[in-house]
């Protein structure tokens, strides 16, 4: 993988819109997750004047917080939903990386950025950041694991971060408004595409990642092992032209969708924006058309 | 057994403190005894320096004359107490506090309380019930209420005792009607007495088991010792689960493939859809 990256830089200081890539460092990003024990509780903060007493029962020096305590066998509320979880977390405890997974058009609309008279409402997907050395670091670029998406390094960012896409939870967008100064860094987007393939690799199997790998092993096949220059070089077609599908599909077609949009909301007229969207679209179809042919002729060749 | 409750019983020295100390508080317990709004005590008799009776809690509402106003409520108040003391719990909780007098120096209904429930607290746990089922049945059949909340002092001034209680709710009571040692911080309980329109409080102290008490600190202390994280992997900065490694590919491409579906992504609109 990062064959197409470029040597960077491949990040930049925190837009003031929250956006897809951007990593987070924060203390309530927790790696939360459910296991079959996941109880609703009950409970809540224990008045100040107790706080002592349970201090004493647990040898600690509580701040002016006090304590807090949860149980099953209190009521569970529907106003807080506390629900027992399990989280994966430091040793200290201290704040911790993550990388936000949803996409930037829902974060704007789940944060009400730039969307007028919207609330900010909905929750949005995170990865947490893991630490590996520089040999594991290494070792995901060059075999990729779907799952885990190792960061190019930055002084903005721990040394070996790598983003547990395979432990992703999901925050509030509430909070993750109020705590949005509390970002290290935003992906610039070579980047960020990068991130995107690998999430949709992960996530559905499907995308450039994912293609590009069964393609591979259709080389495996046709090699009977091994795969050869000719097998690698005659699949590499059928991924070029799922190449195109994917740029048809993720940016002609998005931006159709911004055009109706506009179009909807009167900021365009349709007859203005409509004959370059056909042109590029069938110009679009027509180079498809010609990968597929090529890449058919040249699969068909391998039978001879 | 439960953790903490207040004492189902108080002694004529609470009582007479209640009703204004000294000797004018002895003659008025008399007098209420007298005209029957005080139900019999146990008069457990001379242990060292202090003669003991003992009275159920809910003799607290005779300190109320408006009970007197209450039709039968003097019989249904004797009535209670009478099967009260025939509780097997009530002969073995008479007998810790026997040996729990015999310590004091000075009358301390809080360390008397405290040496009780270290010789019988299980027997006094069931008084305590027995106790509460009792004031239960009074106020059906009286009409007045008994509550108890626990708190704990806020203030104490030569007047008053403020009680923060567990709700919330702060509580001012009269000096006079605490009977344990006014401390900041000391954990109480507030018995609330209501008879016809009177609400009547005195603070009384908590029944702690010391053996709990222990259990309990032992329980915080572990769950509060430091981390242990067997087959976890602590790398530099985290802790996680590091997972089986992938069912690897064994194969590898003769060289890199330079992709040509970049600049599509979807993930920097920021358009206006939902």
């Amino acid at each position: 993988m990062f064959e197409d990256l470029g040597e960077g830089p491949h990040y930049e200081p925190p837009g003031e819109h929250v956006a897809f890539g951007d990593v987070f460092h924060s203390a309530f990003m927790r790696d939360v997750f459910v296991r079959s024990d996941c109880e609703l509780l009950g409970g809540g903060p224990l008045p100040p004047t107790l706080a002592p007493r349970v201090a004493r029962w647990m040898n600690h020096q509580l701040d002016e917080r006090g304590i807090d305590l949860y149980s099953p066998a209190f009521t569970a509320k529907p106003d807080t939903r506390w629900a027992l979880a399990h989280a994966a977390f430091k040793p200290d405890g201290l704040a911790l990386h993550a990388v936000l997974i949803s996409d930037s058009c829902l974060a704007s609309t789940a944060l009400a950025q730039g969307r007028v008279g919207r609330s900010v409402a909905g929750r949005l997907l995170f990865a947490p950041l893991s630490f590996v050395d520089e040999q594991k670091w290494s070792e995901l670029v060059e075999k990729e694991d779907f799952g885990r998406f190792p960061l190019p390094p930055d002084e903005r960012l721990p040394d070996g971060s790598v983003a547990e896409l395979a432990c992703c939870f999901m925050a509030d967008a509430r909070d993750v408004k109020e705590h949005a100064a509390e970002r290290a860094v935003s992906m610039r987007p070579a980047l960020g595409e990068e991130l995107e393939a690998h999430w949709s690799a992960y996530a559905t199997r499907r995308g450039p990642r994912a293609y590009e790998r069964n393609a591979l092993k259709l080389a495996v096949l046709l090699s009977n092992g091994e795969p050869s220059e000719h097998a690698v070089a005659v699949t590499d077609q059928l991924a070029g032209v799922l190449d195109c599908t994917w740029v048809l599909e993720g940016r002609d077609l998005e931006d159709i969708s911004e055009a109706e949009e506009a179009v909807r909301h009167g900021e365009r007229q349709a007859a203005d924006l409509t004959p370059a969207l056909v042109r590029r679209v069938s110009g679009r179809l027509r180079e498809l058309s010609a990968l597929a042919m090529a890449a058919a002729d040249a699969l068909e060749r391998t039978e001879k | 057994m439960a953790m903490s409750s207040a004492p189902g019983f108080l002694t004529n020295h609470e009582l007479d403190r209640f009703l204004g100390g000294g000797a004018a508080g002895q003659r008025q317990r008399l007098r209420l005894l007298k005209d029957g709004l005080l139900p019999a005590p146990e008069d457990l008799g001379r242990v060292q320096r202090f003669n003991i009776d003992l009275f159920p809690r809910f003799a607290l509402a005779g300190c109320v004359r408006d009970l007197a106003g209450i039709d039968g409520a003097i019989a249904a108040m004797n009535d209670a107490n009478l099967k009260l003391r025939q509780a097997a719990a009530f002969k073995e909780m008479t007998a810790a506090v026997c040996e729990s007098a015999r310590l004091l120096a000075a009358w301390d209904f809080d360390e008397l309380i405290r040496g009780a429930v270290e010789r019988a607290g299980e027997a006094m746990v069931e008084y305590d019930r027995l106790v509460v089922h009792a004031e239960r049945d009074l106020q059906e059949r009286l009409g007045i209420a008994f509550r108890t909340d626990f708190g704990v002092i806020a203030a104490a001034t030569q007047a008053f005792v403020d009680v923060t209680l567990h709700s919330g709710e702060m509580a001012r009571v009269p000096l006079a009607r605490c009977a344990v040692a006014a401390h900041e911080h000391a954990e109480v309980a507030l018995e609330r007495v209501s008879v016809l329109a009177k609400e009547l409080g005195y603070v009384m102290p908590v029944e702690h088991s010391a053996e709990q008490d222990e259990e309990l600190a032992a329980w915080f202390s572990a769950v509060s010792a430091p981390m242990r994280v067997p087959n976890l992997v602590m790398s530099a900065d985290a802790i996680r689960s590091e997972p089986d490694s992938v069912e690897g590919f064994p194969y590898r491409r003769p060289r890199p493939r330079s992709g040509r579906w970049h600049g599509a992504s979807t993930m920097t609109r920021t358009g206006i859809s939902t």
